[in-house]
Formats: C-alpha cells, sequence, structure tokens
C-alpha cells in the first residue's frame, strides 16, 4: 500500500510543481466565471421576483378542496412571491387585469371540489394579460404543482422546485430566465450558474494534465524502470490517478470557494454534497482521460477526444448557449444526458434544495459512470503496462 | 553463480530472438554484452529482469530460477535504462528517495542511502536542484544513481554513456570500476569497445539470437587467425613490393590502398625485422604496429561493425 501512497504524493508534486498548466487552468476558468457572472447577471430576469406578483382569485367552488389551495396560496411559504386578492365575479376580475391592476387571475371553477374528490382533474384556469415570463412561471409553477398530486406541491413549492426548472435557465429568446421558486426567498444568480457550470466543465478538461503524466510515465521508457522494480505497476498506476484527481479536485475547489467568498457565489448550505459531487466528476474526467490514453495508440486521439467531449457535454448540458437540442430530448440532455449535466443537477438541486432522490440518483449515476471507465482502465492496463 | 541462462528460447511470433542461449555470470564480474540490432540483447536484458517470459528454458538468478515477477528477485537487481529515465519535476534526492521507496527502503536507510548515492553520482551539491536544470552529463549520473539506491548485486547497465561529454563518462566509468571493486556483478551493454575493453572482465557476443562469444577480451582476440596489424606508409607502392610483402615468412595476407598496406601477421611471426628490411627501398613514411581489438573481433564474428548498426 505504500508504493500507492507514494506515487500519489509524487503525482500530486509533479502536478503542483507543473505550475503554469496549473495556474492556467485555474485562471482561466475563474476569468470565466466572473465575466459570464458578472456581464451576463443582467440577463437573469431575477427582478420579477423582487416585486410580488399580484393575483386576483376567484373562486367559484363551495367545497373543502377549494378552501385548501386557497390556504396554500395565502401561506407563508409563498407570500414573497404572490398576493391574492378575493374577487367575486371572474369578468370583473378579467376587467381589473386589462386595467394592469392585477397580474394576473386564478378562476377555481365551481366543480372544483367535486372533481378533486372523485379524483378527477380538478379545473383551475390562469389568465395574464402581458407575456410576463417571470409571473407566468410563478403561477404556471404553483398551480401545476397543485394540480398534479401532493408530492408536485412538495417538490413545487416546500422544495422550491422542480431540478429541470433550475438546470434549464434558457428560454428561446437566449436570456437567461430563473425560474426557481427558491426557498427562503434565495434568488438565483447569474454568479451561481456560472461558477458551477465553469467548475464541471474545467473537471473534463484536467484530464488533459493526466494523460500527459500517463504518457511520461506508463508509456515512456519509464515503463520499464518501474516494471524492472519489484513495485507493482498497478499500484503505481492508480496512486498516480488518485494523486491528479486529487488535484484536479483541488483545483477547482479552490475556484468554486474564491467565487463562493469573493463574489458571493451560493452553493447552498450543503457542501458535502457540492464538493462530492466535484469530487465524483473529477474522478470522471481522470478515468475517462486515463481510459483513452491506455486505449488508444495514437498519442493525439485522446487529446482530441477529451477536447470534443468536453465542449460536446457542456453544450449539451446548456453550460454556454442554448442547447440546440429542444423538446423532452433536449430536456433530458440539459438534466441528466450528460455527465455535465448529472452533476450540475445535482449541485443546483443542492444549492435550491431540490429533491434529494434526485440529487443522490444523479451522483450515483456519476459514480457508477467512473467505475465503468475504471474497468476499463484496468483492462487497457493490463494489456499495456502489466508484465 | 548470480545468473545462470539454460537453453533459454523466446519467440516473437515467429521471429526467433533468443535461440538455446547459455551462459553463467559469476559474482562480482563485469560483463560486456554486445550485439548488432536484433542480436538478442535487449530481450536478454528483459528477461533478467523478469520483464519477459522465455518460451522454454531455464534462468536462475541468485540460485532461484526466475520467472516474470518474482520481486524476492527483482530487489536484488538494478536497472539503467538506455534513455534517462528520471522524473524531471522532481529534485535529484526526490527521484532516488521515489526509486528507493519502491524497492522497500525507507526511514533512516532511505536517507543514509540516497546520501551515499549522491556522493557517489557527484551530485551531493545538486541535490535540490531538478534534472530539467542538468547538463545531460549530469542527468545520465542521476539516471545511474536511481539504480544503486538499494544497493543491487546485479546491475544491468544499457548504454548509459550514450552522448555525454568525456569528463562525466569518464565519472561514469570510474564509478562502474567502484562498482566493480565493491563485488557488483554487472552487465554492461554499449557500443563503445573500448569501455568493454577497459571494464569487463568478460565478454559476450550475441548474434541472430546465440552468444556466438564469451570469454575476456585477451581469450577472444587470441582466437583471431591473425594475431598482429601492421600498417606501413609509402612514398611510392607498386606490385612487386606487395608481392614481396607477401612472401615474407608468416604474413598471412597483405591489403593495400593507395600507398598504404596492412599486412596481418600469424600469431608469434616475430617478423617486423623482415618486413622493415623488404620495405626500405621503397620509402617508407611511417610504420604502425597493432594487436587486434574487440571491434577486429566483432568484426571478425558478426561481419558487421556496431557503429554502423547503430547508425
Amino acid at each position: 500500500m505504500i508504493v500507492f501512497w507514494i506515487s500519489c504524493v509524487t503525482a500530486i508534486k509533479q502536478h503542483v510543481r507543473s505550475i503554469t498548466p496549473y495556474i492556467m487552468q485555474v485562471m482561466s476558468t475563474m476569468i470565466l466565471i466572473i465575466i459570464l457572472g458578472s456581464a451576463l447577471s443582467g440577463n437573469f430576469k431575477t427582478n420579477a421576483y423582487v416585486n410580488t406578483v399580484k393575483v386576483a382569485l376567484v373562486n367559484g367552488d363551495k367545497g373543502e378542496a377549494s378552501k385548501e389551495f386557497i390556504n396554500f396560496l395565502n401561506s407563508s411559504r409563498l407570500d414573497k412571491l404572490i398576493k391574492t386578492s378575493t374577487v367575486d365575479d371572474i369578468e370583473i376580475a378579467k376587467h381589473a387585469l386589462q386595467q394592469n391592476k392585477y397580474d394576473g387571475v386564478i378562476e377555481i371553477k365551481s366543480n372544483y371540489s367535486e372533481a378533486y374528490l372523485k379524483g378527477n382533474q380538478a379545473a383551475i384556469e390562469t389568465f395574464m394579460i402581458n407575456n410576463d415570463k417571470a409571473t407566468f412561471q410563478i403561477l404556471n409553477s404553483i398551480i401545476n404543482g397543485w394540480k398534479n398530486n401532493s408530492s408536485a406541491i412538495q417538490i413545487a413549492t416546500k422544495n422550491c422546485t422542480s431540478i429541470e426548472s433550475i438546470t434549464s435557465l434558457q428560454n428561446n429568446d437566449n436570456i437567461i430566465i430563473d425560474k426557481a421558486l427558491s426557498k427562503g426567498g434565495k434568488l438565483p444568480k447569474a454568479m451561481d450558474y456560472y461558477t458551477i457550470t465553469m467548475a464541471v466543465m474545467t473537471l473534463i478538461f484536467t484530464g488533459f494534465s493526466t494523460m500527459g503524466r500517463l504518457q511520461e510515465d506508463f508509456l515512456s521508457e519509464m515503463k520499464t524502470r518501474l516494471q524492472s522494480s519489484p513495485a507493482h505497476i498497478g499500484l503505481i498506476l492508480t496512486g498516480n490517478l488518485a494523486g491528479t484527481t486529487v488535484t484536479g479536485f483541488l483545483q477547482m475547489a479552490f475556484v468554486v470557494l474564491f467565487s463562493h467568498f469573493v463574489y458571493g457565489a451560493n452553493l447552498g448550505s450543503n457542501w458535502g454534497i457540492v464538493f462530492g459531487t466535484l469530487l465524483l466528476m473529477t474522478l470522471f474526467g481522470q478515468m475517462l482521460a486515463a481510459a483513452l490514453t491506455l486505449g488508444l495508440k495514437n498519442a493525439n486521439a485522446p487529446n482530441a477526444i477529451i477536447s470534443t467531449l468536453g465542449i460536446g457535454f457542456t453544450f449539451l448540458a446548456g453550460g454556454f448557449f442554448t442547447s440546440p437540442i429542444k423538446g423532452h430530448l433536449g430536456q433530458f440532455f440539459v438534466t441528466y444526458g450528460t455527465p455535465n449535466s448529472l452533476a450540475q443537477t445535482a449541485i443546483f438541486g443542492s444549492i435550491y434544495g431540490g429533491a434529494s432522490v434526485v440529487i443522490y440518483t444523479c451522483m450515483g449515476v456519476l459514480a457508477m459512470l467512473s467505475l465503468i471507465l475504471l474497468g476499463v482502465t484496468i483492462i487497457f492496463a493490463k494489456r499495456r503496462i502489466l508484465v | 553463480m548470480i545468473t545462470i541462462f539454460r537453453d533459454a528460447v523466446k519467440r516473437y511470433g515467429q521471429n526467433l530472438v533468443l535461440d538455446h542461449v547459455n551462459f553463467d555470470i559469476k559474482k562480482g564480474e563485469i560483463i560486456g554484452l554486445l550485439g548488432s540490432n536484433g542480436a538478442g540483447k535487449t530481450t536478454t536484458i528483459k528477461a533478467l529482469m523478469g520483464l519477459v517470459p522465455i518460451d522454454s528454458g531455464e534462468i536462475k538468478l541468485f540460485d532461484e530460477e526466475f520467472s516474470v515477477n518474482k520481486n524476492s528477485i527483482k530487489r536484488r537487481i538494478g536497472m539503467v535504462p538506455q534513455e534517462i529515465v528520471v522524473f524531471n519535476d522532481l529534485t535529484a534526492r526526490e527521484n532516488l528517495n521515489f526509486f528507493g521507496q519502491l524497492y522497500g527502503i525507507k526511514g533512516m536507510e532511505l536517507k543514509t542511502r540516497v546520501d551515499e548515492v549522491l556522493n557517489f553520482i557527484g551530485l551531493k551539491e545538486y541535490e535540490k536542484v531538478m534534472p530539467k536544470k542538468f547538463s545531460g552529463g549530469m542527468k545520465r549520473r542521476l539516471n545511474i544513481g536511481c539504480a544503486l539506491v538499494h544497493k543491487p548485486e546485479l546491475l544491468i547497465m544499457d548504454e548509459p554513456t550514450v552522448g555525454i561529454d568525456p569528463q562525466s563518462r569518464n565519472h561514469i566509468l570510474e564509478a562502474v570500476r567502484k562498482l566493480g571493486n565493491v563485488g557488483t556483478t554487472i552487465i554492461y551493454t554499449t557500443h563503445y569497445m573500448d569501455e568493454v575493453q577497459n571494464l569487463c572482465s568478460r565478454v559476450l557476443i550475441m548474434d541472430t539470437g546465440h552468444i556466438i562469444a564469451n570469454g575476456s577480451v585477451a581469450d577472444l582476440t587470441k582466437r583471431l587467425n591473425f594475431e598482429e596489424k601492421t600498417h606501413i606508409v609509402f612514398k611510392k607502392s607498386s606490385s612487386e613490393l606487395i608481392q614481396n610483402l607477401r612472401n615474407v615468412s608468416g604474413i598471412r595476407d597483405v591489403l593495400s590502398t593507395d600507398n598504404k598496406v596492412t599486412l596481418l601477421s600469424q600469431t608469434g611471426a616475430s617478423n617486423l625485422e623482415d618486413i622493415i628490411k623488404t620495405s626500405q627501398n621503397y620509402g617508407i613514411i611511417s610504420i604502425q604496429s597493432e594487436t587486434p581489438t574487440l571491434e577486429d573481433v566483432f568484426l571478425t564474428l558478426t561481419g558487421k561493425t556496431l557503429r554502423d548498426e547503430e547508425e
């Protein structure tokens, strides 16, 4: 086991001493975060949340179910988001809406309680006169949550919002819209978003230095020297990979902490999940680099593949630009479809109070992907390195 | 015996690279292992280090049968690769520490050994400097040092003096001598014949997977069918002169190029006086006599020169 630690510590020393790439990686990520986080913060339509949405509530139902809904609308959990005023007649409410006295109207239909008790879809209708997307998102989230079922309400209100709505921050107009109904009034900021997406993206690219390390130490004459020693070269390799993983993780942990303490990026209350996910993402990046380096004989191919995947994953996860893939497939890629998406979903879920089952599932899948790549790396290592 | 090779055979596909190789190495010997490219030298070394398994035959090291990954034996062997294989971003001391630890040395023993090796290779004052700032010779010395930290009983050195300045070369050759003097068994491969002549107690010459010669430099040169070469440069040369020289007693062959004539004489001919008498009327400019060298032995046995192969 001592060989593992020697190799791990040596790899860390070597990485830290390769000061130029080290600084470049940290600095370039930080600069991107600062530029994107500051320059694009204006595109975050979070101002809509500052003003509470004024809603005219028309209740045509006399049953108990609608009372629960009204209690829910008036609960303290939502009081920063909407303010309801009861109006008796829908036409009066619509007229007031046209005169901009309200931002929206919610009408509870007369058969609401009856339908609700029979288990049928209960009817609630919303009216808006302008195309205020933020208002629409708030009303839509609340009503859909209530309409669907009680667990949906838990996600949409108590735990803020569904995770999808946090990671798909961009609309067709390429304007970032935050749909999150943040617990305790915390509003997602561009800085939060870019801190995490840039850190996750960079962790894929930390594989470059791992590739260099592996080529230098295990695919050159050094291999013969290591093989001729009594130490098991597999242990030296895993120690080396552990060292590069630790270094890559510390690099990005530094960037994320810097963004938090200096620029106020929100990391939520559970840092274990945030940094645990970053560690898993680092592990994935390292294993990907190792598997490609040991598996492909052409030394340039792994570089090209990592570059393509790094950019591709970021793109599909909506890291820089709006994903070109629309609809459910696009939503899938943004949320779960790439390692970056999984990491972002887990971290944003943790920060903004997403469902823990989704967070841990994403982390689990990420860990599993790393384990699969580890298995592949071992197979390739046996072919190319082990005697 | 430190090493015994018995009928070792190794094939790579259809290519027979070791063809029933046999040799023994005694403790404290410095063995020169010579061979042109493809002769089987590298495979022999790899088999000795336990890096490639042989297909048949037997390799014994330190009286134990040796196979791939036998760590108890690997601990007793040191390897100096031909290329400089050190970590450029670790200091000289850290490099030695790393390789020492791979061989299970730790604590005070490691520190002491690393200090000894740094002194031995003359890099003590550069112990905190990274090899990327070293000259080629210093890197070569560190390359050797990394194989010495664990005090190997058998040291395999693969062309340790390639591409370095004469001063560093002398330092390395002196170090090899010292290691030999303290009883380290050394297998030394090189393309520089003078190094082998000066250092090695015995020479193994390999060709096409066979050991074709095995003995001391003196033994091997005695086996050639000439003992002495005499080079004479004349003012003018003629066919009559060449014929007269062929008739001198003990002459086996006469080679002529322009005004330069090379005479190959039999063992114990003692014919220098007769050669001079025969030549004096043709205006001798210079005369030089030499005994056969290892280069001649290699050339005679393999039909190749090591340098040509290298190029």
